[in-house]
């Protein structure tokens, strides 16, 4: 039983900590959503249609700052999942999987190149 | 007779081999185009083909050629070249073989070979050689700082840049996206003035300067006459639709360097996705799990590793072309990034994603070798074996098309039908100029010659439909335009491949029995022969390639090459017009005594000069940007000598150093 409310304190101990990070790209998820569907803005929901969930995660990267490691990890991973859905079929789960696992290892070479910036060796 | 024929590998026969040995010229008379074009967009590789063909007519086969010149050397280059990128990155890394036969064995290059679209993989074999000496132009090594090294190899990446450009422009195009992306990453990682100073002088300046002056043979006349070859084709070719219309991948196949035609390269007809090909994204990708921990990298070639991780990625979103996501983004690179017109077909970026993929897996192995060799107990296990095998084993299985014998165009030797041989021996001992129409279109086999050009119903009426042609066909007034066109035959062909008359990708024989039934009841259409399947009908009346309608005066001409005819007056009048039958070009032009007249437009379609005097006598019909291609072509060749001796003697001061 103290076992169980140890995790539970634990996990809302994390939840009390992030709150408003979490609140913050909630809000602005709202905000840029709304904002895209404005007219003249619109052309932007156009161009790139799912820009409201890019701007999400460029602000989860900032707010958040995962590991980048991890950041590869998943996007690795999410090839298993992908290779399934390939094999039954199943299209649109498969692209989904696939754009995110796209996403993330964009993600992680935008992170070290930055890293690489700082090493001092010759060109 | 075997022969190997592809959608853009014509059938040349021998008798017509002898009239592509000319001298590099800017008017193709009958090759593409039955009514003849400019041809300064392809002039590069319509020298290659030019000296062929010469060494054709010194007696070698024409099949024996077109192996030895056209199909093998894509394969050697492209495997050498893609080895040699990665030796140049990665010194210390085995495998480097396994670069070469990924770059090779991959289904962009099996179905652009099958295809038969040669002057790509030229261009494509070369782009690996092309960017790793272009990596070399920057002193990414401590002993290569030497201002004179860095010269030699400026100059050596603008040799080599200017050989990829003469045989695919687009393909080069993509090269020098990589090398930009490449030294966007170099001021990334150290923003100083004296690396971006190195950047300009030896990765742009010098390079460039080099690529216009050996390619200036076809680049001067596409400025001189400020031509646009895309534009020409049309609508059909730069426009938006077009560009929707040819993205046939979808994401996952070019995130995975699956072809979206693969395996049976019918256009258009796009296969789901292959479950089995996403290892080959997987197995590149890992690599980057290992980077900072592998003792077998230094530390430099992380940023190689990063540099070929972010090409995949670009190269597999730019490959789908304008499909989800973010296709918009696609099509508005197409309408606003200067040379991204030429890029209808997104497939053209496969090139850039199997490059990465070529250095990535190679590398995939020797890591994942390390790391497992590292974490089990038994150390004398030889994994980077095991795994290598099983990467060659799964290679086997995945292009097991092409080992099965289910790829077609060049990979599908062909039977050259009789028939076709006994028709080219019919139109080709007739020594009257005159042309062919074909109904709907051209065969592989057709018979094709400056003396007798072929045209294609569907391109010479602008439509898609058999119906339609059908339709022109039984109006009495379109025998007007063959006559001036020169038509004396309108052949349908036999469909001996069966890709002319087809119904949702499959031969139908109907279509091709109305055709000839509808042909059969045009009055217009006086004598009619066989052979086998091929119906031939012959026109009431044609003309030559040079008339003076409505007039008895006689005129004879002489062929020097296609660029320049000699006319042979007799008896004509002032004011009297000649036309030329031959697309209407305004460079076209007809000198008479030291005086230089253009040509005018004839009926909307052909080229016609005004007889300047009575009597008889003889005028030059000239090509005039072929001025131009001369003195450019003179200019390109000194300076490939010139290049030449300079990376020689720099090599060796290089030596003595």
């Amino acid at each position: 039983m103290k076992k169980i409310t140890n995790s539970i304190k634990k996990i809302y101990l994390g939840y009390e900590k992030n709150i408003a990070k979490i609140l913050f790209i909630l809000l602005l998820h709202f905000c840029v959503s709304s904002l895209v569907n404005l007219p003249y803005l619109n052309l932007i929901n156009i161009l790139i249609v799912f820009f409201p969930y890019l701007v999400d995660w460029v602000a989860f990267l900032i707010l958040f700052r995962p590991q980048k490691e991890l950041v590869l990890l998943v996007g690795i991973c999410l090839f298993i999942p992908a290779c399934i859905f390939a094999i039954i079929g199943f299209t649109a789960p498969l692209e989904i999987s696939g754009d995110i696992s796209y996403l993330l290892l964009a993600t992680y070479i935008i992170l070290s190149l930055t890293e690489i910036r700082k090493q001092k060796t010759p060109l | 007779m075997i022969v190997l024929v592809a959608n853009d590998w014509p059938f040349f026969w021998k008798e017509a081999i002898s009239y592509l040995t000319h001298f590099p010229s800017g008017w193709d008379s009958y090759l593409n185009n039955g009514l003849g074009m400019p041809s300064f967009g392809t002039l590069g590789i319509d020298t290659y083909l030019g000296f062929t063909a010469w060494i054709s007519s010194l007696g070698i086969p024409w099949n024996i050629v077109s192996i030895i010149f056209w199909f093998i050397p894509p394969w050697i280059i492209t495997f050498f070249s893609a080895r040699y990128l990665y030796k140049a990155l990665f010194p210390t890394v085995p495998l480097s073989f396994l670069a070469g036969l990924i770059y090779i064995f991959n289904t962009y290059f099996l179905m652009t070979f099958g295809g038969g679209q040669l002057g790509i993989l030229f261009s494509y074999s070369f782009a690996p050689f092309v960017l790793a000496r272009f990596i070399k132009t920057l002193p990414y090594e401590e002993n290569q700082s030497s201002h004179l090294i860095l010269l030699r190899n400026s100059l050596f990446a603008g040799l080599l840049a200017s050989l990829q450009v003469i045989f695919d422009p687009r393909i080069a195009y993509i090269t020098f996206l990589m090398v930009v992306l490449y030294y966007l990453f170099v001021i990334m990682k150290d923003f100083q003035m004296k690396s971006i100073k190195l950047i300009f002088i030896y990765g742009i300046v010098i390079p460039f300067i080099s690529i216009f002056v050996l390619d200036l043979f076809w680049i001067l006349p596409l400025i001189v006459y400020r031509q646009n070859p895309v534009e020409q084709l049309g609508s059909a070719y730069n426009s938006l639709q077009a560009v929707r219309f040819f993205s046939f991948a979808q994401f996952e196949n070019s995130f995975s360097l699956l072809q979206a035609n693969w395996p049976t390269n019918i256009f258009g007809k796009v296969s789901f996705m292959k479950p089995e090909f996403l290892f080959i994204p997987f197995m590149s990708f890992s690599v980057l799990l290992f980077i900072e921990s592998s003792k077998l990298l230094q530390r430099k070639t992380k940023f190689f590793i990063l540099l070929f991780a972010f090409l995949a990625l670009i190269g597999s979103f730019l490959g789908k072309g304008a499909n989800p996501p973010f296709g918009e983004l696609y099509l508005f690179l197409f309408s606003h990034i200067p040379g991204f017109y030429m890029f209808r077909d997104p497939m053209k970026f496969y090139s850039v994603i199997s490059l990465a993929y070529a250095v990535l897996i190679p590398l995939g192995i020797v890591l994942w070798s390390e790391f497992i060799t590292y974490h089990v107990k038994k150390k004398n296990i030889p994994w980077q074996k095991i795994l290598l095998l099983f990467v060659v084993i799964y290679m086997v299985v995945l292009y097991r098309p092409l080992w099965m014998g289910q790829l077609s165009g060049l990979f599908k030797p062909y039977e050259l039908p009789s028939e076709y041989i006994q028709l080219k021996n019919y139109i080709s001992k007739d020594p009257d100029f005159y042309r062919t129409l074909w109904v709907p279109s051209l065969q592989k086999f057709f018979y094709n010659s400056p003396q007798h050009p072929a045209l294609n119903a569907y391109g010479l009426y602008k439509t898609n439909s058999l119906s339609e042609v059908v339709k022109i066909l039984s109006d009495p007034g379109s025998y007007n335009l063959l006559k001036e066109l020169g038509v004396r035959y309108i052949i349908v062909p036999y469909d001996s491949l069966g890709t002319i008359f087809i119904r949702d990708n499959t031969y139908d024989p109907t279509m091709y029995q109305n055709t000839v039934h509808s042909l059969d009841q045009i009055p217009a259409l006086k004598a009619k022969k066989r052979i086998g399947k091929i119906v031939i009908y012959e026109t009431q009346q044609y003309y030559s390639q040079f008339l003076i309608p409505g007039s008895l005066s006689k005129i004879t001409y002489t062929r020097m090459n296609p660029t320049e005819y000699i006319l042979h007056f007799e008896n004509v009048k002032k004011g009297d017009q000649v036309v030329f039958s031959q697309n209407f070009d305004k460079n076209w032009m007809m000198k008479t005594n030291d005086i230089s007249q253009p040509a005018r437009i004839y009926n909307n379609r052909l080229n016609s000069f005004t007889i300047q005097r009575d009597g008889d006598y003889t005028a030059t019909v000239y090509y005039q940007p072929q001025q131009i291609i001369n003195i450019g072509l003179f200019i390109s060749c000194i300076s490939f000598i010139l290049w030449i001796i300079m990376i020689i003697a720099l090599k060796s001061n290089k030596k003595k150093t």
